[in-house]
């Protein structure tokens, strides 16, 4: 379970005050794919920011499995980030000189996890995106689609229990968009993690199970969906998704 | 992060900005080479030293003289000195002071030889050699000097007697003299004779003498002074001596002759002078005196009764002192060279951080510790210094490989004998000093990464 409680942030000071989040509060089950969708400067970002415990809050609490997330000391909030949390961003963020499979290693050294069980995980994140094929290839070479599913293998390879997306289709065309989204459905429902999309795109939105509106920092609307737009599940997430990482 | 992944990456992020990375890291080559070339350099220096004071000294003796600059290793004292007209004056000329220095007379040799820890007493004898010559030869300059059995001078051809001194009118020629004295080799001189005069210095009686005569007659009397006031030592050659880097002699090598014909001739020169029967200084061997403690105690005992004294040790040390001083300032130039390098390390990593801030972004948003953001530059940084060293400690270590042959024959050294020593372990405490100077220059753009702001960096365009 997510639970966002009371969650207040402002920037500035005096005049150039500005209340980026008023009181926000929402509950997600464990699980479910959660669409923050609001304006530019509605404080979506801000709101995953403050999830993630990348940002700090003025007032509230975010639980994650119970676990305050703005409570906790920045050490425990980073070890905290690195073994619960995946990130896929806008534009990637990928490391372009590096080779797929070290970007896809990344969170596994962040996290420590032992160098024996890491070329498994690698290649099972890899195989999920269907990029194995593209292991030794550098980042940079990558198409776009291909970039965002090397970011989506990244965020998912050491198996977190939330992963943020941010615009994770807002560079790529709407073909290739699509495909990702659908990746997406279909790793939430394999790895049954909390997706949580920050988007401005409604009908993306409109395909969550959550639909969590923001406007001016408050929440104009929250709307749940029975089912998402999720459909089949790749093969090899069948096989080991409970694998620890550990 | 565990450390071996944090270095990995360092090593990657640096492999992927080649020509950087490369640039940089010649900025502290640079620093390398030249320390690299100035501990090799002074390697060979020490070593030369050493050779040299093992060549021409016996560890066992001292030199003990009455005046300090005996045992004064640096310039000559420029104080003002108290006139003495017992001691004889050594001419300045051109405008300086002349120096006087006091000398040994028999009853300290007799004193000095009375020491239970003495065991033997050679006295220097400064012999003015006015020309050498042979059978119907010219007459050539020439400078001769006792043998010192510590010496072993390297001989061309002959043999040096196993111990003790070389036999009585008995002489090493220098090689230099061969030609000119119309040998055709050193094995055609073995055996042959040469001869060397030595003349009487003006005495008081023969000033007198001169003084009672006209102008003629004076110089009649100078003429006939010239011939009965010198005397000849006919000498049989016995070794060729040639002339080596681990001498001490400065200009042409003196010919060596046995102590007691090195006696005869220094009395003749000095009799009648403040300076007969006086000496310089003495070589004397104490007992058991490859013990340094035995010679520090003779030291310390010679001092106190009035006796100025130099010992191997001493001697080394300031030939040491000019190497080191020379060391020193080379290492200087070097040590500025690293300075430049440091600030090229700083700026590099700088540009790094700027040029990488979405990474770091990146790196902190999943969940990288701040620690382990700031090791990762640091790392980065010692990677730098540590490809700088290799370059430059590679890079000398060749150069004076190549070059080392051509130098020791510019400096006359034997065959085999290097000026640049290069030690393995010298040259990695280098490049580990290197990689923590470079560690140093990366902690403060370390510093900047860590301090980043995720949300910013990530923002970042």
């Amino acid at each position: 379970m997510l639970e966002v409680r009371g969650v207040s942030k402002t920037y500035g000071k005096k005049e150039a005050r500005f209340k980026a989040l008023d009181r926000v509060t929402f509950a997600v089950p464990e699980g479910s794919v959660v669409a923050i969708i609001g304006k530019s400067g509605s404080g979506k970002s801000t709101l995953m920011h403050a999830m993630s415990g990348l940002d700090s809050v003025d007032e509230g609490k975010i639980l994650l499995h119970g676990k305050d997330i703005q409570g906790m000391s920045r050490k425990a909030a980073e070890k905290f980030r690195a073994l619960e949390m995946g990130f896929i961003f806008q534009s990637f963020f990928i490391e372009p000189n590096q080779s797929v499979y070290q970007n896809v290693m990344l969170p596994l050294e962040i996290g420590r996890v032992k160098p024996r069980n890491r070329k498994d995980l690698v290649i099972e994140a890899l195989t999920n995106v269907e990029l194995l094929d593209k292991q030794k290839s550098r980042a940079r070479d990558l198409s776009g689609g291909q970039k965002q599913r090397l970011a989506i293998a990244r965020a998912i390879v050491h198996k977190p229990k939330l992963v943020f997306a941010d615009e994770p289709t807002g560079n790529l065309d709407s073909q290739t968009g699509e495909k990702v989204i659908k990746l997406l459905f279909d790793l939430n429902k394999a790895l049954g993690c909390t997706l949580v999309i920050v988007t401005h795109d409604h009908e993306l939105a409109n395909r969550c199970q959550i639909k969590i509106e923001l406007t001016d920092g408050k929440i104009k609307s929250m709307s749940k969906t029975p089912s998402s737009a999720s459909s089949t599940t790749p093969r090899a997430l069948k096989q080991a998704n409970n694998r620890r990482v550990m | 992060m565990r450390l071996s992944d944090l270095i990995r990456r360092a090593s990657r992020s640096l492999k992927s900005a080649k020509l950087r990375t490369l640039l940089t890291s010649l900025a502290i080559a640079v620093g390398g080479f030249t320390l690299t070339l100035t501990l090799a350099g002074s390697n060979g220096a020490r070593e030369y030293a050493d050779k040299l004071v093992a060549n021409n000294f016996d560890p066992s003796e001292l030199v003990v003289g009455k005046d300090p600059e005996v045992a004064n290793n640096s310039t000559p004292s420029s104080a003002p000195r108290e006139y003495d007209e017992t001691v004889s004056s050594f001419g300045g000329g051109g405008g300086q002071s002349s120096l006087q220095l006091k000398r040994l007379t028999r009853e300290d040799i007799d004193k000095i030889k009375a020491y239970s820890f003495v065991e033997q007493v050679r006295e220097n004898y400064q012999i003015t050699t006015q020309y050498v010559t042979r059978e119907g030869q010219k007459k050539f300059t020439a400078s001769s000097e006792a043998y010192n059995p510590a010496q072993k001078p390297e001989l061309k051809y002959g043999t040096l007697p196993d111990s003790g001194d070389i036999g009585v009118g008995e002489t090493l020629l220098p090689d230099s003299y061969l030609e000119p004295l119309g040998f055709s080799d050193a094995q055609d001189a073995i055996g042959r004779e040469i001869s060397i005069t030595v003349r009487k210095p003006f005495t008081k009686e023969f000033a007198a003498q001169l003084l009672g005569t006209t102008v003629t007659d004076a110089a009649a009397a100078l003429q006939a002074g010239s011939s009965s006031d010198t005397q000849t030592k006919v000498l049989k050659v016995v070794g060729v001596t040639k002339k080596s880097a681990t001498s001490f002699n400065i200009g042409a090598a003196p010919i060596l002759i046995g102590a007691g014909d090195a006696r005869s001739l220094y009395e003749f020169t000095t009799k009648g002078t403040p300076d007969f029967d006086k000496f310089l200084y003495a070589y004397t061997r104490i007992k058991d005196g490859t013990n340094q403690s035995n010679i520090d105690n003779a030291q310390s005992i010679l001092s106190a009764d009035g006796y100025y004294t130099q010992s191997v040790k001493d001697i080394q040390k300031s030939i040491l002192q000019i190497v080191n001083t020379l060391q020193i300032i080379v290492m200087v130039f070097g040590f500025i060279t690293l300075i430049a390098s440091v600030f090229g390390i700083v700026n590099t990593q700088y540009i790094s951080v700027l040029e990488r801030t979405r990474e770091i972004g990146l790196m902190k948003a999943l969940g990288m510790r701040r620690k382990d953001i700031s090791r990762l530059f640091i790392i980065e940084a010692v990677w730098i210094g540590f490809l700088g060293g290799i370059i430059g400690s590679v890079v000398a270590f060749c150069l004076g490989v190549l070059a080392n042959p051509a130098l020791s024959d510019l400096i006359g050294f034997d065959k085999g004998t290097y000026i640049l020593i290069f030690k393995p372990v010298q040259m990695l405490i280098l490049v580990v000093s290197l990689m923590f100077i470079a560690m140093i220059a990366g902690l403060l753009p370390a510093r900047k990464a860590a301090k980043l702001d995720p949300i910013e960096a990530l923002r970042t365009e």
